[in-house]
């Protein structure tokens, strides 16, 4: 089967019910996007599917098919993404683990809002845990990307 | 030639520093643990040389050798600043390789917030050690004193000219010289570097998912593992059949080690699949029969009575304060990759302790510490669990049973349920005041952790202990045995400040002897505006910390709605850490520490059912998200006394600042966590909040509860259903749609964690809602 991750077609070999999270890690090896929980609740995993967050632990490859998605890699070549560059910028990572799902969350939120208020933050971020406790710098930094 | 060859010609200090036989003149400069060694005549002496932490190139590239691990608190720049500041060194040139597990490196253990109070001297001694080099090679370069040159931002410059060279283009002279004995440390006055915001060395990295986590290493031909283990501590596999695992795509074989059933695969989720149908009998053991009761009982049978209080005592105030097991949980779950070749076992993993991966691997394959190479990786949150090597002695096991590469993971469910825990805890106090409002005296006996008194000026204190059920493995989790005694010890003294009639904040004042205390907590006052007045609903709360050379002081802000709904409305900090080295790392690290207090204190908990951990994922084991993160403000004091630690620091004073002004919000004194089990509305009687006509059974519910509403007339169309938890976040939610004037809805709680739960029942026009309490 062929996925188009990060603007490549990868022609891979796998179940039809692999999670697309595992297909990028183990198969194509982007290992950009984590494994957290493996059942939606967490959101490491998160990856845009025609340019909406998803949760690669529930989507199957056999859904990705055809679709385009974007992983923690493809946000841009060189951090110049508002994004990278924010997250830099304003310090927002500890451990880091959690932060590929963040960007990537944060990516469809301003897709849809580009101008986010607090509350449209708090609640298209909710699904995205961070156990090191970085909430307050990922809101600011969404902000600071959101100007660009 | 040589300038522009672009080949990175390494020098490696030590190579000179070590043959000179120069070494342990620097030994002065090493932690006490070291000393003791040196004590022992144990040849890792060597370590401490500072060619073990800095390789400078001709290329100007700086590169640190990180002997410490890092896993979000900061050590691959904190370390690095350190030794850049006395190097004089272009920050940024330098970069973080990170050392493997060598005993040679001294404690590579990262807990117990020591990386800044272990490192601090014998990293400014290092960069020192190699800036007096550079300095006397472009000396002698220039044939003139090295007093005529000075080092700045990777430059040897003459003072009074203005001849400069590059470190890269004096390096290899450098690298020719003996070293020198005794090197001049700067004021840290004169700091440019120490003190300054720096963001995470690994940041570029990180936010382009280039950033290699112990769970991201791949090797050519690497096969990935899962691990089955017993549902019970002391449970053991009888025996097993695979012959369904087997028939799994991509499933390899499955075999025995020593803690359960190792199912090998080509990805990852093979190796899951395959893993969930195993057919397995288990040895259950003894601790199978029991549960948290059965501890909780053993704990308070342990108790026993307390001394009395001196006789001046004019009211006496009692407390018992439970607190239950918590998992790390972190982002990350347990990871290593082990290869096997050439009689060589080569681990890599994400770890606190890369010393102990490597013993474990050894131990775990039978070969000496000689033939095992332990890579430590980027750790996804540490927090305590990887001090342990459990997972690398398991992928070690595994993979010297095979010819290729095996990267073990834990599931999630595994690594909660297999982890060492902060373990519980019971604390029995007892307090007096006189007739005066002072205190008599204090009685602290806890059961599970040794009890400490708090750091105030309290007459009489004694502490006692003592141990309940204990078959749980327990091991070190962030502040370890302070985040147990300091909510007990805060809450308490909150308690007989009450009993007392005084305000928290002026009676903690009132007996606070240590002066970095009583200025963080002054400063607090202040910038909390401690003592303006609070909106309606609204409570505050304070507690105080000192511990691992840090000094920290909490002002929480709550509001608590009348169907019992908490909202941590702010969290104001105060942190004293003597010098911060990266004051955004400290900031960061406070802020941090935070969001585990309230998680911890608020909603997380495990719990023991039939001797093994209930809880399995992030549904269960709940931890606070975006929509629940209250705004934090962290002050860094300016300090001049020596760094201190901060990883641990911040965290114990949270949970008892939030309880305090649950307290005072409301007049309900928290006595266990987390909080969500206790329904923060006045009513005594749960059920008695109810909005007339609901009814909601069983209460307490485990797997099932039913929503009963009768109205007085027909309900017509849409509404919904909701579920919310004590922070008001909505759990569960269904939408229905009804034309009788009933409604009857079995509603399945089994996933949500234990705790007090709103219910609303939501129309068009109207709100219905009662209360519920699932455990």
């Amino acid at each position: 089967m062929i996925l188009n991750v990060n603007n490549k077609n990868y022609d891979i070999s796998a179940s039809n019910d692999m999670p697309l999270l595992w297909a990028l890690r183990d198969i194509i090896g982007l290992t950009g996007t984590k494994y957290g929980c493996g059942i939606g609740v967490c959101g490491s995993c998160t990856v845009l599917i025609n340019d909406v967050a998803e949760r690669s632990c529930l989507t199957t490859v056999q859904e990705a098919i055809g679709k385009k998605i974007t992983t923690i890699e493809g946000l841009s070549t060189d951090n110049s993404h508002p994004l990278q560059k924010a997250w830099v910028s304003e310090n927002v990572t500890q451990c880091g683990y959690c932060q590929p799902g963040q960007m990537m969350q944060a990516a469809s939120l301003l897709k849809q809002y580009p101008n986010p208020t607090d509350e449209q933050i708090d609640a298209e971020m909710q699904g995205n845990i961070c156990r090191c406790g970085t909430y307050n710098r990922i809101k600011v930094a969404i902000k600071i990307a959101a100007k660009g | 030639m040589e300038k522009n060859n672009i080949t990175r010609r390494k020098f490696i200090f030590g190579v000179a520093l070590t043959s000179a036989g120069a070494a342990i003149t620097l030994v002065p400069s090493i932690n006490s643990f070291a000393k003791s060694l040196i004590k022992n005549n144990k040849p890792e002496l060597q370590a401490f040389v500072p060619s073990l932490w800095v390789t400078i190139d001709s290329d100007n590239s700086i590169t640190f050798t990180n002997s410490r691990q890092e896993m979000g608190q900061g050590s691959r720049t904190t370390m690095a600043m350190i030794l850049a500041e006395e190097l004089d060194a272009d920050w940024n040139f330098v970069k973080t390789v990170q050392a493997p597990g060598d005993s040679k490196f001294g404690s590579q253990s990262t807990g117990g917030s020591m990386s800044i109070r272990l490192m601090y001297t014998t990293l400014r001694n290092a960069g020192a050690t190699a800036k007096a080099m550079l300095i006397t090679a472009a000396a002698q370069t220039w044939g003139i004193a090295e007093s005529k040159c000075k080092a700045e931002n990777s430059f040897v410059l003459e003072i009074n000219g203005t001849r400069k060279l590059s470190y890269g283009e004096l390096a290899e002279k450098a690298s020719k010289l003996q070293v020198p004995t005794n090197v001049t440390l700067k004021d840290p006055s004169t700091f440019k570097l120490i003190g300054t915001n720096k963001y995470h060395i690994d940041n570029p990295d990180i936010v382009s998912g280039k950033a290699i986590y112990g769970i991201d290493k791949v090797l050519p031909g690497m096969k990935f593992a899962v691990v089955v283990r017993p549902p019970a501590f002391g449970a053991s596999v009888a025996n097993y059949t695979d012959t369904e695992t087997l028939k799994v795509t991509g499933v390899i074989k499955t075999f025995r080690i020593n803690y359960g059933i190792a199912v090998i695969a080509d990805n990852s989720w093979a190796a899951m699949q395959g893993a969930n149908v195993l057919n397995i009998n288990w040895n259950l053991g003894n601790n199978a029969k029991y549960s948290s009761a059965d501890i909780f009982d053993s704990m308070y049978k342990a108790v026993g009575t307390l001394d009395a209080l001196p006789a001046n005592t004019a009211k006496t105030v009692e407390s018992f304060y439970e607190v239950p097991y918590m998992a790390h949980c972190t982002m990350e779950p347990q990871t290593a990759t082990a290869w096997y070749h050439d009689g060589i076992m080569d681990v890599w993993a994400s770890t606190q302790d890369p010393q102990s991966v490597r013993s474990s691997a050894a131990s775990a394959a039978g070969l000496s510490q000689d033939k095992v190479n332990a890579y430590p990786l980027l750790a996804g949150g540490g927090f305590g669990r990887r001090l342990g090597a459990d997972y690398a002695y398991m992928a070690t096991q595994i993979a010297k049973q095979v010819t290729y590469p095996v990267k073990l993971f834990f599931t999630k469910a595994d690594d909660l349920q297999n982890d060492n825990y902060r373990t519980t805890s019971l604390h029995a106090l007892k307090g007096g005041i006189d007739s005066s409002g002072k205190l008599t005296g204090w009685i602290h006996k806890a059961i599970g952790v040794s009890p400490t008194t708090p750091n105030y000026s309290i007459p009489n204190a004694k502490n006692l202990s003592g141990n309940g059920l204990n078959f749980v493995p327990t091991g070190a989790w962030r502040s370890v045995a302070n985040t147990q005694n300091i909510f007990a010890n805060e809450c308490f003294l909150d308690e007989l400040a009450f009993a007392a009639g005084k305000d928290p904040f002026d009676f903690r004042q009132s007996i606070i002897n240590d002066n970095r205390l009583k200025n963080v907590v002054s400063l607090l006052r202040a910038k909390a505006k401690w003592d303006e007045p609070l909106p309606t609903g609204w409570g505050k709360g304070v507690a105080t910390f000192i511990g691992y050379g840090g000094y920290i002081a909490h002002a929480i802000f709550v509001s608590v709605a009348k169907d019992g709904t908490l909202k941590v409305e702010k969290i104001v900090a105060v942190a004293d850490v003597g010098i911060a080295i990266n004051p955004r790392g400290v900031e960061a690290q406070a802020m941090g520490a935070s969001i585990d207090g309230l998680s911890t204190a608020i909603k997380a908990e495990i719990t023991i059912e039939n001797g093994g951990v209930k809880q399995s994922n992030w549904t269960d084991f709940e931890w606070i998200r975006m929509n629940e993160s209250p705004i934090i403000e962290v002050e860094v004091v300016k300090s001049n006394q020596t760094p201190g630690g901060m990883g641990e620091v911040g965290f114990p004073s949270v949970t008892p600042a939030l309880c305090n002004a649950i307290f005072n919000a409301t007049g309900i004194r928290i006595k266990k966590l987390p909080i969500s089990k206790t329904p923060l509305v006045s009513s005594v009687e749960n059920n008695n909040y109810n909005d007339k006509g609901l009814t909601i059974f069983p209460n307490p519910g485990n797997s099932k509860i039913n929503i009963k509403y009768n109205s007085k007339s027909a309900i017509k169309g849409e509404y919904s259903i909701q579920i919310l938890n004590i922070l008001g976040s909505k759990v569960l939610s269904t939408n229905r749609k009804s034309d009788s004037n009933e409604i009857n809805e079995e509603i399945n709680i089994s996933n949500l964690a234990n705790g007090s739960y709103l219910v609303q029942i939501v129309f068009d026009d109207l709100k219905i809602s009662g209360r519920f309490i699932k455990e």
